[in-house]
């Protein structure tokens, strides 16, 4: 489907047409502590002009914790996934391309996620290209774009007066169909502006020598690397909880009673408790091999079974690290 | 400009003081602050040799209490090692950084006479930003309202300028305390709300130090990992109460604090009782042990019995 254009002026009118066509739809606006992804209504002000949200969008298909099962004395049920056709505005391809990673993760011939896959096949994903990338950016230095469709379902490009939009799936062709009224032709100034920006922001995402990392790893399980880059290292979960590819979790129980629930709840490779076992033996009981762990199964284990780095390049950790821990300087460490 | 040219003095005559140290074996390493990766931003730094001292820098942005990194660094090996010896350590502080250590010393998780503690002249910290687009130029409000941005009992004194010390009178607490208690539930319910349950707080706090914190334990399990109100609360909860009388109000939490959370407004609500209940300010009061390790006939019962009474 070729791409189609929509006055900014008529944005509102575009999410309240979607309200009916979804239960939720969510999207970025303004609040006491900056952009969040919020419920929107028809009286919401979407805004755009933010770097990214703070919080990883895993978070809407993964939650952070989630009954999985429900158990009493006589035995046990597992809970039926939440069943809600969702819409979501304004995902920076970062994330959209963290999506189709937790995609080989979560969902698999074999074995696969019901309450992530039924969220994802529920839930369409409308991105917004990034026209001005943060100094902490570094997502075409390993694999991605501020303009990369990747995850996503529906492109948008902010053009300031207009939006462009493009499908990118067979349900965000769909959705453009549905609301065609709402679209017009775009304008060949329009479709210039868009190649414009595109190149440009390109250009301002910052460089890193990360190609080589997943060979570069398999020569450094002993290096006193790890002790260097996780000195400094506080092992709070700030890197992992806000990284959009860090997937990892663990299970507990909720007993009230003769029942109870169990929860899945987002766990994180950096806490000393990490892989604690029973007996009290922890095979990662020093911060370096916690940081080690994290390090190679973004950028060594996700290579071999996977094919790719899991890392979407979107600098969160290097923002929210309380000991400024750069994630590019490991990875250039790393390959020296 | 004035300014920062006493800085960058302050800084030489640092690195000859780390310089010597290290030269002459007085300490094994110097934890201090290098540049940061990003704009207006400094970290955490540990100066192993004479070389190192290069790196090590002084400047409105080292803003993390590194005194968080001590109790570990003391921890004895799990297994019998007869080579082991107790590491001495040099670190750099500000006037909350100081009163932090020589609180752990107090509280014996840091042995004094393996420690040097190297007090900077301290105008005031810039923490760094948690926004990807903005850098912050506002000192921190912990250094605004800090009592004691100098103090005594250190090892090595950097000469230079230091903020006036304010005066604690912890008006924003007595306005909070004012309010009827749905308010400050409410309130502390919209703060606390934000927690991913991260831990920054707690990790990066010095006084958290606990070998296995309540909240990981698993027998009986305390509180769960889950970023769920009641769960959220109880760890906050449990966590503030060990500092009661301890606290310094350096802000270690707040800066760490990837979400942003308004904690100073409950530590220093401890800070403030400390100091009307038990005349305590941790740190600067001249206390042998944390107000609430010891027990006096006429120590204020009230906050048990009726809260709302002083």
């Amino acid at each position: 489907m070729p791409s189609v254009a929509l006055d900014s002026k008529n944005l509102k009118s575009f999410v309240a047409s979607t309200l009916k066509q979804a239960e939720r739809v969510r999207g970025p606006v303004k609040d006491k502590t900056g952009t969040v992804l919020a419920d929107l209504s028809a009286k919401s002000e979407l805004a755009f002009d933010f770097a990214n949200f703070k919080l990883p969008i895993k978070r809407e298909f993964f939650p952070q914790c989630e009954v999985i099962s429900r158990f009493d004395a006589t035995g046990s049920r597992a809970e039926s996934p939440a069943d809600e056709a969702v819409v979501i505005f304004g995902v920076r391809p970062c994330d959209t391309l963290s999506l189709s990673f937790l995609d080989k993760v979560f969902v698999d011939e074999q074995y696969s996620d019901p309450y992530y896959q039924k969220r994802r096949d529920n839930t369409l994903v409308v991105s917004m290209a990034c026209n001005s990338p943060a100094a902490t950016c570094f997502c075409t230095s390993i694999g991605g774009s501020p303009n990369s469709t990747k995850g996503s379902d529906v492109m948008m490009f902010n053009l300031g007066n207009s939006f462009v939009l493009e499908s990118v799936s067979k349900k965000g062709e769909a959705f453009l169909k549905k609301n065609q009224k709402m679209f017009r032709d775009p304008t060949p100034k329009e479709l210039q502006k868009r190649k414009q920006q595109e190149e440009a922001a390109e250009k301002q995402v910052g460089k890193v020598n990360a190609s080589a990392t997943p060979a570069s790893l398999l020569k450094k399980n002993d290096s006193a690397l790890w002790d260097e880059i996780a000195e400094t290292c506080l092992s709070c979960g700030a890197c992992t909880f806000l990284c959009p590819t860090c997937h990892c979790f663990d299970f507990y129980d909720e007993k009230q009673g003769d029942g109870g629930t169990r929860v899945r709840v987002h766990d994180a490779c950096m806490f000393a408790t990490f892989t604690r076992e029973a007996s009290g033996h922890n095979p990662r009981g020093l911060k370096r091999d916690r940081m080690r762990q994290r390090i190679m199964h973004k950028f060594s284990y996700a290579a071999e079974n996977f094919n790719e780095m899991f890392c979407v390049g979107c600098g969160r950790c290097i923002v929210n690290c309380p000991s400024n821990i750069d994630i590019r300087e490991t990875i250039t460490k790393v390959n020296a | 400009m004035a300014r920062e040219h006493k800085m960058q003095n302050t800084e030489k005559k640092l690195r000859e003081t780390a310089k010597k140290l290290l030269a002459d074996h007085t300490v094994d390493c110097v934890i201090g602050f290098k540049d940061g990766s990003r704009p207006k931003s400094s970290r955490p730094f540990f100066a192993r040799n004479p070389q190192d001292v290069e790196k090590l820098v002084w400047n409105m942005y080292c803003a993390a209490n590194l005194a968080t990194f001590l109790p570990k660094l003391f921890e004895k090996p799990q297994r019998p090692n007869k080579d082991y010896k107790t590491p001495r350590i040099g670190i750099v502080v500000k006037g909350c950084d100081g009163r932090s250590v020589l609180g752990l010393v107090k509280e014996k998780q840091v042995p004094r006479e393996n420690i040097v503690i190297i007090g900077m002249p301290c105008t005031g910290m810039v923490p760094a930003s948690k926004n990807e687009k903005s850098s912050s130029e506002e000192i921190a409000r912990a250094c605004v309202e800090c009592v004691s941005p100098t103090i005594k009992g250190i090892d090595i004194v950097i000469d230079g300028e230091s903020r006036k010390p304010a005066r604690a009178d912890y008006a924003r607490i007595k306005k909070f305390e004012s309010k009827p208690a749905e308010e400050r539930w409410k309130l502390f319910v919209e703060e606390i709300s934000k927690c991913i349950r991260c831990n920054a707080c707690r990790e990066a706090c010095p006084n958290c130090y606990c070998k296995v914190c309540f909240a990981d334990q698993k027998k009986p399990a305390w509180v769960s990992p889950a970023n769920v109100l009641s769960e959220t609360v109880v760890f906050h909860l449990g966590r503030m109460f060990h500092q009661a009388g301890r606290c310094v109000e350096c802000d270690a939490c707040v800066n760490a604090c990837p979400m942003g959370i308004d904690l100073r407004l409950f530590t220093q609500k401890l800070a403030s009782d400390a100091k009307d209940l038990f005349g305590s300010v941790p740190g600067v009061t001249d206390d042998a042990v944390p107000a609430l390790n010891t027990f006096m006939q006429d120590d204020s019962e009230c906050f048990i019995t009726d809260p709302e009474e002083k």
